[in-house]
């Protein structure tokens, strides 16, 4: 029975008869180094728990000092105790919040509100690694580009301004999710680019990255590079990214580090290729369907695992 | 996990003995070669020795023994990757001094990804059903049933038959 070859596939293996005892004598002295460090521990960590109270303590003085803020959905307090508006957050309306006024909040929806109330409220160095209200990302050190190849409004992007992107998933928290593309990755909306006779170079993305703004559904990206379209998704949830839509016809890890594994799938008439990985935070998966040779394909993958991990 | 007491020599040996061989065989699935395996057998007892663990039965032993192997060995594999592989024609030379021989479908378990080889061994050698391994692997049950299905072809695939 199939069942029982891997039962005694797996009894088979023993160890060398010399190191029945050889790592009876290596546990007890792995035992007796632990139990000295675990001793040690036990001086240290009072001492780290009594600096961690005192940290507390001086942390909450400082704050009881600069004032309580009202750290609604979209507002983010600040030290010198104005309201900052995130307008990168993007809800329907910001909360503006004055304390003096009592209970009532004032919803001000951020394309209608008044450019003194901006002005007196919003501190831009409190959000300069966020853009500006009218959403370019002028202060960005990259280029940030978001979600999917969708239709949506127009973001301004520093370094690839003819690249337009949408947002996929709505915001349901302010995490988000980098997806570095690698060198050379071009926009789909190219169209082919590598083959196309016109100018492409304001389809270029490279050093780009895609940022999505909620990370609890899939989010994804596409992207033209060697002349083959590949899709870059990453998730929270394991279940998000699965292996195969098809038949696996082998895998090949490649990246321990990440568990980073290489699927081979019967597509119909192409193999498709899909690198799965998992970050400290999220699961990732960069797919082709369109006939991308294997080799190229581990190539792409290798270069967005090292900046997705 | 009961509460802790000391172990005396005697039951400590003894409870090595009994299971040494159960947990070397976990980390050899792991880390391909006899050494690491060894490495990782070590600092599966030295848990149980330094940490005073005990069990309420045999089944919590195996169980909780396995568990600690496999999740000792992928991070061991996680650190040092980029510093150290062990390719499977070494593993066939260390695994020749030992003296058995890895067959085809061993070599085919072990060259799974670690998330293929949990389940295959929670299911067909520990003989646990797919809402325990979820529980055990603190996963989704669907998330296992996806592995196990996966898992299955790539074996189907190049070992041939069916694994149910």
């Amino acid at each position: 029975m199939t069942d029982e070859r891997i039962i005694n596939a797996i009894d088979r293996i023993e160890p060398e008869i010399s190191a029945q005892r050889r790592m009876y004598d290596n546990i007890l002295k792995k035992a007796e180094a632990k139990t000295k460090t675990v001793s040690a521990l036990r001086i240290v960590k009072p001492l780290a728990s009594a600096a961690a109270c005192v940290c507390l303590v001086i942390a909450a003085a400082m704050l009881f000092k600069f004032g309580a803020t009202d750290f609604e959905n979209t507002a983010s307090g600040g030290a010198d105790g104005n309201i900052h508006v995130d307008a990168y957050a993007e809800p329907e309306a910001a909360y503006f919040n004055d304390n003096d006024a009592g209970e009532e909040m004032v919803a001000i929806n951020a394309d209608e509100a008044s450019a003194d109330i901006l002005e007196t409220e919003f501190n831009a160095a409190a959000v300069t690694a966020a853009p500006s209200a009218d959403k370019s990302y002028s202060g960005a050190a990259e280029s940030v580009l978001k979600g999917t190849v969708e239709d949506a409004d127009a973001v301004e992007v520093e370094g690839a301004p003819s690249a337009v992107w949408a947002a996929e998933n709505p915001l349901d928290d302010d995490v988000y999710v980098s997806l570095v593309l690698p060198d050379g990755a071009v926009s789909p909306d190219s169209e082919n680019a590598p083959e196309a006779s016109y100018d492409i170079s304001e389809y270029d993305l490279t050093g780009a990255t895609a940022s999505a703004e909620s990370i609890q559904e899939l989010t994804s990206v596409d992207f033209v590079y060697g002349g083959h379209f590949y899709t870059l998704s990453a998730s929270k949830e394991e279940d998000e990214i699965s292996a195969a839509e098809g038949e696996i016809i082998d895998l090949q890890e490649i990246d321990l580090g990440t568990q980073a594994v290489i699927y081979s799938i019967d597509g119909g008439d192409v193999i498709s290729f899909k690198a799965l990985w998992s970050g400290e935070i999220y699961y990732y998966a960069l797919s082709n369907t369109d006939g991308a040779e294997k080799d190229n394909f581990i190539d792409v993958s290798a270069k967005v695992i090292e900046n997705n991990r | 996990m009961s509460e802790p007491f000391v172990w005396s020599n005697e039951d400590f040996e003894a409870f090595y003995l009994k299971h040494f061989k159960f947990v070397y065989r976990v980390c050899f699935i792991y880390m391909k070669n006899s050494f690491d395996a060894e490495d990782c057998t070590e600092d599966v007892f030295a848990k149980v020795l330094s940490g005073n663990y005990g069990f309420n039965s045999e089944e919590h032993e195996r169980k909780w023994l396995s568990v600690t192997a496999m999740n000792l060995c992928k991070d061991k594999l996680k650190s040092w990757w980029h510093k150290k592989t062990a390719s499977l024609e070494q593993c066939e030379e260390m695994s020749a001094e030992g003296g058995f021989e890895t067959d085809e479908t061993l070599k085919e378990v072990m060259k799974l990804p670690p998330k293929y080889k949990d389940v295959i061994y929670l299911y067909y050698y520990m003989g646990y059903k797919t809402e325990e391994i979820a529980e055990i692997l603190r996963k989704p049950s669907s998330t296992v049933r996806n592995h196990m299905r996966e898992a299955r072809e790539v074996l189907k695939t190049r070992l041939g038959g069916e694994f149910k």
